[in-house]
């Protein structure tokens, strides 16, 4: 088969210290490619080179042959030539990705309009048609679309001009499980060289040809996408995997003393109910894992085991005292004060009383421990949240919780910003407060996070009867 | 509804000055008109004309009837209706705002559209020196300066000028100058922060050029608050143009509302301040219907409420 | 998420505010510019009228209009007193003015502003509605119209201008409150036990209090430029005592023969405007904390 692009060499270096070095591979026609790694393991960085957008400071080394032609992604004025033309690109968030103001049509139109050509009718009804677009949806607004339906308008602009190599961004990572696939599936219909950004191995394993490993901005590994995740896979690949691996929950103290029931629950929001007849029976150190679609109560049954929010039927006792629950949301970045630095924020709950108020040292020291607890000892005590990735705000704020440890730990989907290496290490830092004899309720639409790091999971679902399903 | 609100509370507190003007107002106008020795039948007649034997809200409602059929009453200075007097200088200084307006839109785009065009280049940094210096130089300043070195020293314009010709071009680029500054800034910023969003990312990637990007993309968007930003310093430029007026003898409303609140002649006062809040809310009222043509996502929601 | 190409786009380490609000000014090119600037202008102001041999208020008409000279560093004015020496007593008045009026609305706004956020219902509304009210008076009309109430005066400028100024410090308290109140971090504080006072002291204030900062250090220079503006009108401070803007308005007619009576308290006005607005931008930016676009 034909090599659409070929890639020799390629290193991307800012200021003498290396991004991304001594990249080669090839991509044929009608083959999809992924490039897989951790966040900040220079696979962005590496797409953007070869779309020519890294910022001139990018010293950029090596070769990039498209479709037999040497080009140059320093020279920003022949790669706006290839680009669009020769290369085709679909970004992470079709949201982000379309222009608020202007109907979808203009963003389709834009690669011609990009070089001053007019808009073939005739090729937008094709690939209308090919991607199973409505043509009357075009008119309307991005926000009027849904997000997996935007993101086949984005596949429809990037392949506009028929270009031979297609890059892709992350381009599932933003829409839900099911229509994840059918993305990457539709990319691979089009017939070019796909190149696939991912991080995630499970999803690439399953739909691309072939799987590229990058680590700290090298090629580690290569291998057959179905190889990946078997045990034949390369050392690298594989420990990619265990690295992405969910631990299992600590077990639950033979004596542990039962810390809370809910007997009856049930919640009533205007007409609709949300939950009904919940019966609960958390012990001390156990982890409970709440599932069910959006909209179906799961935040809300937070709100009420942790006392915040007053259920419409039934009732849960004892009554957990102000202080004897802690909280871990969804927006990591957000439940830090993003003015304070880490100790101060980690020591918090040490605060609470100004009776039993310890000397700032002593704060410092215990909030060490906590940091080191968390594996995340390497952090200055003294740095500011605004500096840390999200994984890294979320494991601060479960050593938030590690400083003095809660009867019950609450998290509102801690791990769906994560990547899955940043997934396992914030699900290992829960389980750590669990081991403390913590009960932890979490809440996830993670079937592997429910199914893995769980002692059980109770099922809120349309049928408002809860299953109870995996039991260890 | 939240304007009309606005309007009738600003129109409370404006006529409160009246009654909370300290002294009695029949006192202060003896004294605005530098009548040292009233007569009791002129006391008398003033008491009468005033109404202020009426209860307080009994006043407001006279006054507000008036206010609505444009009358605020007579000058306590000279004693002629306001709203002729204010009528005969308005003209002349809604064409200097206006202009200046005009001026200060056109040139803080301009500015601003070359800026972020070669951000972090030497146009761009030029542009940012330059505005930094002149959003440090209030416009009083820069008027006074420009007299003296281009109206006095070069001699284009009059210095006592009859209200047309060079003088309103020369003042109307003071007052478009002196907004462009900040101008600039928002409109920069907005630009920029819009060149750096996904949707401006990917038309990147389809090849557009950094120019079509910057009007077709960025454009757009960074266009709404910038239109904001004009409309509500429209009460602001009528508000700050008396400075600009005394200095180049503009015949507007400046000499007028000066000499007014220098013998404190409430009544013309009262409908100055009263202009502004109307200009103020009338482009408030025209910057919310830009906003909805603007922008598809706000038109949703008006659909759905 | 996508990274951003355009130049300039990659983030800058730097300082932030609570590492030590004056280290962070400094390492910030145009806080140590507004820094340094600010400090000549406030050593002016306080150090000028003690070291400066000349009385700024005394005439002397036999040396009217004196160019600069040896004894008179500035030249004299038209009834013969010190030019710099009544630059400098200006100094406090649009200086000291200035910071005081920033100063008052600070406090009111916060005050108005936290009460209304952490109060909520009729209060709440009722405070609203006012700052809206004030909010429809535009800019510099206000001030216009209480000057127009109580009748021109230096004390009754200041007080005008802060009446015509606290609304926007009240409607941004309390916004900020609000939206502090509802970040997750809050919401942690309470969970965890702390109780009210101990949110409001340890994450909301501060939040309200760093806002308000920014905002009235960018609005310290158009508060110099106003009490000038309304001096030069005549408005203002009153004769005989020295302020900037009214030093422009008695030079104006003297400029063809003596133009450095015009040039230098525009020099210093613009000076002054121009230090508030690097310290403002340079607060902007190190308070806004980083990592967060």
């Amino acid at each position: 088969m034909t090599v659409v692009l070929q890639v020799t060499g390629l290193g991307v270096a800012y200021g003498g210290r290396p991004v991304v070095s001594d990249i080669s591979f090839t991509l044929r026609k009608g083959e999809v490619l992924a490039l897989i790694g951790a966040s900040g393991s220079g696979k962005t960085t590496l797409m953007r080179a070869l779309l020519g957008l890294l910022p001139p400071t990018a010293r950029i080394t090596g070769r990039v042959e498209i479709a037999g032609k040497v080009i140059d992604p320093t020279d920003r004025r022949a790669m706006r030539a290839l680009l669009g033309q020769a290369i085709g690109f679909v970004a992470q968030d079709p949201f982000a990705a379309c222009a608020p103001l202007s109907p979808v049509r203009n963003h389709i139109a834009e690669p011609w309009l990009a070089r001053g050509l007019t808009p073939d009718p005739a090729r937008i009804a094709a690939l209308m048609d090919q991607l199973r677009i409505d043509p009357a949806a075009l008119a309307l607004y991005p926000h009027q679309w849904s997000g997996g339906m935007l993101q086949r308008a984005s596949i429809a602009a990037a392949l506009a001009l028929d270009p031979q190599v297609l890059l892709a961004d992350e381009p599932s990572s933003a829409l839900d499980a099911d229509h994840a696939g059918r993305v990457i599936d539709l990319c691979r219909s089009a017939g070019r060289g796909t190149l696939i950004v991912s991080h995630d191995l499970a999803l690439m394993s399953a739909r691309a040809d072939r799987v590229i490993l990058l680590e700290t901005g090298r090629i580690v590994a290569e291998c057959m996408a179905c190889d990946s995740v078997t045990t034949t896979a390369p050392v690298h690949v594989r420990r990619f995997t265990s690295a992405a691996a969910l631990p299992l929950p600590p077990p639950i103290a033979a004596g542990a003393k039962p810390l809370m029931s809910a007997r009856g629950l049930g919640m009533r929001l205007g007409a609709r109910m949300l939950f009904d007849d919940l019966q609960i029976d958390l012990k001390a150190g156990e982890v409970l894992g709440v599932a069910g679609p959006s909209g179906s109560g799961k935040s809300t049954l937070l709100r009420v085991l942790s006392g915040r929010l007053a259920p419409t039927a039934g009732a849960v006792s004892p009554n957990l005292p102000a202080g004897a629950v802690m909280p871990i949301f969804q927006d990591a970045q957000g439940s830090l004060n993003p003015r304070w630095p880490l100790w101060r924020i980690v020591s918090e709950p040490l605060r609470t009383r100004w009776r039993d108020r310890l000397s700032g040292a002593a704060h410092r020291a215990l909030a060490v421990q906590a940091l080191v607890n968390v594996s995340l000892g390497h952090l200055s005590p003294d740095a500011r949240p605004g500096t840390l990735s999200t994984g890294q705000c979320q494991r601060i704020a479960i050593a938030r919780a590690l400083i003095r440890p809660p009867r019950l730990l609450v998290a509102d989907e801690p791990t769906s910003a994560l990547d899955p290496r940043q997934k396992a290490r914030v699900i290992a830092a829960l389980h750590r407060v669990a081991a403390t004899g913590s009960a932890i309720v979490l809440v996830s639409h993670d079937r592997a996070v429910l199914q893995t790091a769980c002692h059980r999971v109770i099922e809120l679902g349309d049928d408002r009867k809860p299953s109870i399903a995996g039991s260890f | 509804m939240q304007a009309g609100l606005s309007v009738v509370g600003a129109s409370l507190l404006v006529w409160a000055m009246m009654p909370l003007a300290p002294g009695d107002p029949v006192n202060m106008i003896l004294a605005a008109r530098r009548i040292e020795e009233p007569t009791l039948e002129q006391i008398a007649a003033l008491r009468a004309q005033l109404g202020t034997d009426l209860p307080l809200w009994q006043q407001y409602l006279v006054w507000l009837r008036g206010v609505l059929t444009g009358d605020f009453g007579f000058s306590w200075r000279t004693g002629q209706p306001v709203m002729a007097e204010i009528a005969a200088r308005l003209p002349a200084t809604l064409r200097l705002v206006g202009t200046g307006l005009a001026i200060s839109v056109v040139w803080s785009l301009a500015l601003a559209l070359v800026a972020a065009r070669w951000v972090g280049r030497w146009p761009d940094r030029l542009v940012l020196a330059y505005t930094r210096m002149m959003a440090a130089l209030p416009s009083f300043v820069l008027a006074l300066l420009v007299m003296q070195f281009v109206v006095v020293g070069m001699g284009l314009g009059r210095v006592l000028s009859g209200g047309a010709g060079m003088t309103l071009v020369i003042a109307a680029m003071v007052i478009g100058i002196d907004r462009a500054a900040g101008w600039t800034q928002l409109l920069r910023a907005g630009l920029l922060a819009q060149m750096a969003q996904g949707h401006a990312d990917v038309a990147r990637a389809r090849g557009a050029s950094e120019g079509r990007i910057l009007t077709r993309q960025a454009l757009p968007g960074a266009a709404l608050p910038f239109l904001t930003a004009v409309g509500i310093s429209i009460g602001g430029l009528i508000g700050g143009s008396p400075v600009i007026e005394v200095i180049f003898t503009w015949p507007g409303l400046g000499e007028h509302v000066l000499m007014a609140l220098s013998v404190r002649d409430v009544p013309v006062i009262q409908a100055f301040v009263l202009l502004a809040v109307l200009a103020y809310v009338g482009a408030s009222l025209l910057i919310d219907l830009a906003a909805l043509w603007l922008d598809p996502r706000l038109r949703g929601q008006g659909a759905q409420t | 998420m996508i990274r951003l190409t355009a130049g300039g786009a990659w983030p800058r380490t730097r300082t932030a505010a609570s590492d030590g609000l004056l280290a962070a000014l400094w390492q910030h090119r145009q806080g140590r510019a507004g820094l340094l600037l600010m400090l000549a202008l406030v050593l002016l102001a306080v150090l000028g009228p003690a070291l400066l041999p000349h009385d700024p208020n005394l005439p002397n008409y036999a040396k009217t209009l004196a160019a600069p000279s040896a004894e008179h560093w500035l030249g004299t004015d038209a009834t013969g007193r010190d030019q710099l020496a009544r630059l400098a007593d200006g100094a406090h008045r649009s200086l000291g003015g200035a910071a005081l009026v920033m100063a008052l609305v600070f406090g009111v706004g916060l005050i108005v502003g936290v009460v209304a956020a952490v109060a909520g219902g009729l209060l709440d509304i009722v405070l609203m509605r006012i700052v809206d009210v004030m909010m429809a008076l535009p800019g510099l009309i206000f001030a216009f119209a209480v000057l127009g109430l109580l009748g021109p005066g230096y004390l009754n400028l200041l007080f005008a201008l802060a009446v015509a100024d606290w609304a926007y410090y009240a409607r941004l308290a309390r916004a900020t409150a609000l939206d502090a109140a509802a970040r997750p971090h809050v919401e942690a504080a309470r969970m965890m036990g702390r109780a009210p006072w101990q949110v409001l002291i340890a994450h909301i204030l501060p939040a309200v209090a760093w806002q308000l900062a920014v905002l009235a250090t960018l609005g310290m220079g158009g508060m110099i430029a106003a009490i000038s503006a309304f001096s030069f009108l005549g408005l203002g401070v009153q004769v005989p005592h020295a302020e900037w803007g009214a030093m422009l308005a008695d030079s104006r007619f003297y400029f063809t023969i003596a133009p450095w009576l015009l040039i230098a308290p525009a020099a210093l006005i613009f000076a002054a405007v121009l230090a508030s607005n690097q310290l403002g931008e340079a607060l902007r930016d190190i308070t806004t904390p980083e990592g967060r676009s």
